[in-house]
């Protein structure tokens, strides 16, 4: 990359950190209105009890434990995408790794609210916590919840981890092109790095070793979130399938999440150069991977419940498929399957807006869909005397609902104090590799024109020359 | 600190320094190469690469299995509930701790090692702003009396932009 290109990076990428215009205290003050809103309600459910909320027997489960489920889904998106691009040095990742990566911390911040703000009396929220009490009575191991306890810091510290130590660098150049206070915030920040060879090789292997590291962690814990419902004894959730079915629709809506996420900052901070329309093509492709896998699991599921024909699934399987939640269990079919089948399979409909409208569905689909599973089996259990049904209040919409605000707002500030796409990363490549994709590195496009080059010695000697001279977008 | 350094507009010239630093006599460990990106296309970039960091995860991962084993036997056999015959410290529910405590052990290690191998944290050493607009420097940290045997060297690359500090 020619020094004209790299200045222009640098320029294009630091302007919101060094520029700030009316919009974003405009947007700051308008998601945190929502977010103190939110905080009041949930203080005035702290104060007058759960009696304010639908959350009533038989059902103790509503939107709170459907949001951190879908939350925790959503956190999917960053570290699995990242981990996996970058164990297969899939050249097209670099200007989207860190808008994945912001995701998983801040919705893991999200999800991981939610117990607390589940709690009756959240001043005793560290009662989950394995410390050693005075009576010795330890939370029980046993239980699925510690469990989430372990699955989710482990992943939260791990993401926390991922996402910060390729931003020392970036940081770095931050610090190199700021002055006074902002200089001195960054230079702590970027922990004295200079970019020495050494430096790099240990940068890139713990890199390395975290992706393997945390590819594993991000399965287990939405594994474990399953098992927070199948290792219960409840119509429709002691399934062996939850497992694999609650990973496979947390990356899918975690896919889903990425593309608005990147669209939004593409249009507002003008990143058109670096997110280009492949990318949105690639990510519109694996999402249409996991919608057709998450149909499948859907099936699989379905078929065999009514093929068991057991009474009490049977009771819950018909209230989604014909009865009270009918209506809801259809639009997130919808929602899921037919809207990404459309959109997503038919090319001329993969643009930037087909990708968007498609995922917006998805992130409603898989809302509905962990609904689906909570509240129409807690509703439904075995015998009559316990069936009930759960409405929710304004108090838990206006929670679930800020929850979205609050991810706007920490994702709007934190692009506001680090480069949203990653400087280095973006600057790093085999020569005569572009550095920013260009439309030769859709999926499945980039192994033939390499093939056609005939060159098995080095592929990347096979790239077109001008890609690499012209910078940001190949002209 | 006294320095003698270079920038380059590219790989290839701080390559070409390098070699002429190293034929004048000076040991890679006397030469500091400095980039804003991995110069990974150039034998310049390959410096220094060898680390233990993999092993140490490992070890790291296996304490945090030790912890993890000798947490969840502590808690279960501290309050030890009749559990019918059955024992009371149960593994297969506790493989879970064991294996997230694992991982963070991993993880854990890996970032320690990063910090500690990478040499992060307050630095007075070597270095210019201008690396972060894509120059490449290539200098000598307190050079010694062949100051005008290295000047020549770093000088003969092109592109060559010679600083003492």
């Amino acid at each position: 990359m020619s020094l004209s290109t790299i200045q222009r990076v640098n320029r294009d990428l630091l302007r919101p950190l060094l520029h700030t215009s009316w919009r974003f205290y405009l947007l700051v003050a308008f998601f945190g209105g929502i977010v103190l809103t939110a905080l009041a309600a949930w203080m005035s459910q702290a104060y007058f009890g759960f009696g304010i909320t639908g959350i009533r027997w038989p059902i103790y489960w509503g939107f709170y434990v459907t949001s951190f489920v879908f939350w925790i889904g959503i956190s999917h998106a960053g570290t699995l995408i990242s981990a996996i691009l970058r164990l297969v040095n899939a050249g097209w990742r670099r200007p989207v790794t860190r808008c994945a990566e912001v995701i998983t911390v801040f919705a893991l911040m999200i999800g991981a609210m939610f117990p607390i703000i589940h709690l009756g009396r959240p001043w005793l929220a560290f009662w989950l916590f394995p410390y050693p009490s005075e009576r010795q009575i330890w939370p029980n191991f046993r239980s699925p919840l510690v469990w989430d306890f372990f699955a989710i810091n482990t992943y939260l510290t791990g993401s926390v981890l991922f996402l910060f130590l390729p931003m020392i660098p970036d940081f770095a150049v931050v610090r190199d092109k700021s002055t006074g206070l902002r200089h001195r915030i960054y230079k702590m920040l970027a922990l004295g790095w200079r970019g020495t060879p050494r430096q790099w090789h240990r940068l890139e292997t713990a890199m390395a070793i975290m992706a393997v590291v945390i590819l594993p962690v991000a399965v287990s814990v939405h594994t474990i979130v399953s098992f927070d419902f199948s290792m219960a004894p409840v119509p429709m959730w002691q399934t062996t399938i939850f497992g694999p079915y609650f990973v496979a629709g947390a990356i899918f809506s975690g896919i889903a999440g990425l593309v608005i996420a990147m669209a939004v900052l593409r249009r507002f901070l003008h990143l058109g150069d670096y997110l280009q329309p492949v990318h949105f093509q690639n990510l519109g492709k694996l999402l249409l991977v996991m919608s057709l896998l998450w149909g499948y699991f859907v099936f699989n599921e379905r078929l065999v419940t009514y093929y068991g024909n057991e009474p009490s699934e049977m009771a819950v399987f018909w209230q989604t498929q014909r009865e009270e939640f009918a209506p809801l269990y259809w639009t997130m079919v919808v929602c899921n399957f037919v809207l990404p089948l459309v959109l997503m399979g038919i090319r001329r409909f993969r643009t930037i807006t087909g990708c968007v409208i498609a995922s917006i569905g998805v992130i409603v689909g898989m809302w509905l869909e962990r609904f689906l599973i909570i509240v129409p089996a807690l509703g439904h259990k075995y015998l009559p005397y316990s069936f009930g049904s759960y409405r929710p209040q304004p108090v838990e919409f206006i929670v679930a609902g800020a929850t979205f605000a609050a991810m706007t707002l920490m994702y709007v500030l934190f692009a506001k104090v680090v480069p949203i796409i990653s400087i280095w990363e973006l600057k790093t490549g085999p020569s005569g590799q572009p550095p920013i994709a260009t439309g030769e590195l859709r999926l499945g496009h980039a192994d033939a024109q390499w093939a056609k080059a005939g060159d098995g010695r080095s592929t990347a000697r096979a790239w077109p020359r001008h890609a690499d001279e012209d910078g940001p977008r190949a002209r | 600190m006294k320095a003698l350094y270079a920038l380059y507009p590219d790989g290839q010239s701080a390559q070409h320094a390098v070699n002429r630093l190293r034929a004048a006599g000076l040991a890679d460990r006397e030469i500091t190469v400095l980039s804003s990106q991995p110069l990974d296309d150039y034998e310049i970039g390959q410096m220094d690469k060898a680390t233990w960091m993999w092993w140490i995860a490992s070890g790291g991962g296996l304490l945090g299995m030790t912890a993890a084993i000798g947490l969840a036997w502590l808690t279960q056999t501290s309050w030890p509930i009749d559990t019918g015959g059955l024992p009371t410290f149960a593994w297969w529910p506790s493989l879970i701790i064991m294996f997230e405590l694992t991982m963070l052990g991993a993880i854990l290690a890996t970032v320690t090692t990063l910090a500690v191998g990478a040499g992060l944290g307050p630095s007075s050493k070597l270095y210019d702003p201008e690396v972060s607009d894509g120059k490449i420097l290539v200098g000598v940290e307190n050079p010694d009396t062949k100051g005008g045997d290295l000047e020549a060297a770093l000088s003969a690359a092109p592109g060559a932009q010679i600083k003492r500090i």
